[in-house]
């Protein structure tokens, strides 16, 4: 599902925030990218995602080669990609609008958007609270809700940047029990994370991450 | 509908009081700028020229042969006309030409009259000929040159100002806009898709502006027609129907050209919405 090698990242001034980077992940996959603050986890994550044009070496996301896809097949690719920002923000709508909104601009209808928000919210748990203003719901509610927005429209990767910070430990056990659960029906998940992370399974791959290299598998 | 009347429809309904201030400004700027272009159409005097008459005026020009008696009948029954709105009785010293007939002017109620008027006059016994005028001058006098200099300063002042306007108004309505912009692109919404409705908001106010100078317009005409004698020496163009229309259709294009120049102006902005 995702394939990266070589990957090279500098900024503007010099600095180097990704060096030789090798990844590998699985379809069917769900791995931990654990770092440090500043460590070049959302520079990666942003670089798998296609939001951030990438500078040197190769990244395969999906059986794309990100580095060659023109405007068109960018967006394209960004479709097949439940991708969840660090600071994800939800709009001042309802629970349910929330994901309809990101629905209609993807081009569905009104019944169809309805229809699979619902089916969204039912994964993720949060069925009981459609009417709810998203701003009103707990922290693990709006991460449940955030992750529900990602995975509406049925992607084939997701992508989560740090989802467990400012969660209590309960919470976060919860945020994990569910991407497990959705990583169980088949959707390839990379999550990244400081350390410590909650238990986890065995069976789930942790990645670390240090000063930009990937140290350890 | 579609992702452009969805997204339209979000962003509009985003607008704020502050944003909508600013837009609002922005929409009297393009109405002012309008108005100020229609002015050179619509202001100045009739051109004088060689006829007594002014529009909606007609001269009744009747036979030498009539007794003093006979002049004072045909007047009391013209007067008497629904249509007539005033007689006046000619002397000689009156006239330009120095002819010697008995002449008599009537102003018809409103310009449209004036053909229906002339007809039923011309079929009274005595009247020798007559003669009227159902539109101004086709030229009009040109108005004072610090008059242009002063329309041309202002189009130019009104569309700078109200680009600034719709800078701000649209750079406002972007900043109440940016998780919905941002979880756009996080969805992989093409740009030009984010774009294209903001940019038809401007649009928008350009055609509001238009439709609120042309519904002016046509009142401001109306009351030109019932009044051509008020209108005749400033604003001529407001009396001929064809120079109103005229101006009227020159107003849209160049409204929603305006309105839609904000609106891109606007839609660059977007680029400084980034997640």
């Amino acid at each position: 599902m995702i394939q990266v090698s070589e990957l090279h990242f500098s900024t503007d001034d010099g600095f180097t925030v990704l060096e030789n980077v090798h990844l590998h992940i699985n379809r069917g996959e769900l791995a931990f990218l654990i770092g440090a603050s500043h460590a070049g986890k959302s520079l990666l994550l942003g670089l798998l995602a296609a939001q951030i044009p990438s500078q040197q070496g190769q990244i395969l996301v999906c059986g794309r080669n990100i580095a060659r896809l023109n405007k068109e097949k960018t967006f394209a690719l960004r479709r097949k990609i439940g991708f969840l920002p660090q600071h994800f923000t939800l709009l001042p709508k309802s629970v349910a609008d929330n994901i309809i909104f990101k629905l209609r601009a993807l081009g569905n209808s009104r019944e169809q958007s309805e229809e699979q928000a619902l089916t969204a919210l039912e994964t993720v748990g949060l069925i009981d609270k459609l009417s709810t203003p998203a701003t009103e719901l707990k922290a693990i509610d709006q991460l449940k809700l955030a992750i529900a927005t990602s995975i509406c429209n049925e992607p084939s990767l997701l992508l989560c940047d740090e989802p467990l910070g400012g969660l209590s430990p309960e919470d976060k056990s919860e945020a994990i029990a569910l991407l497990e659960r959705l990583n169980a029906r088949g959707l390839t998940i990379l999550v990244t994370a400081k350390s410590p992370l909650p238990p986890i399974r065995a069976s789930h791959r942790t990645i670390l991450i240090t000063d930009g290299r990937i140290k350890e598998e | 509908m579609s992702v452009f009347l969805f997204l339209l429809c979000e962003f509009i309904g985003s607008i704020r009081a502050r944003t909508g201030v600013l837009l609002l400004y922005f929409l009297l700027l393009i109405f002012s700028f309008l108005a100020l272009f229609s002015c050179f159409f619509l202001l100045g005097a009739t051109e004088k020229d060689d006829q007594l008459l002014m529009p909606g005026e007609i001269t009744l020009y009747l036979s030498g042969q009539l007794s003093v008696q006979q002049v004072q009948d045909l007047y009391l029954n013209i007067r008497d006309m629904q249509e007539v709105r005033q007689i006046n009785y000619l002397f000689h010293q009156e006239l330009d030409k120095g002819l010697g007939a008995n002449v008599l002017l009537v102003r018809a109620v409103s310009i449209d009259m004036v053909p229906a008027l002339h007809s039923a006059l011309g079929q009274l016994e005595g009247v020798a000929r007559v003669e009227s005028r159902a539109s101004a001058n086709k030229t009009t006098l040109s108005f004072s040159t610090a008059l242009r200099i002063g329309l041309l300063v202002g189009l130019g002042i009104t569309v700078l100002a109200g680009l600034v306007l719709a800078r701000m108004g649209f750079a406002e309505l972007l900043r109440s806009c940016t998780n919905r912009i941002r979880l756009l692109r996080l969805s992989g919404t093409p740009e030009q898709t984010i774009r294209f409705p903001i940019a038809a908001i401007g649009a928008i106010c350009g055609l509001i502006a238009t439709a609120l100078l042309i519904a002016i317009i046509y009142v401001l005409h109306s009351f030109a027609v019932a009044n051509p004698q008020q209108f005749s020496s400033t604003a001529s163009g407001l009396i001929d129907t064809g120079t109103v229309l005229m101006t009227s259709l020159l107003c849209v294009p160049l409204g929603l050209l305006l309105g839609s120049l904000g609106g891109i102006l606007g839609a660059s902005l977007t680029e400084s919405c980034n997640s």
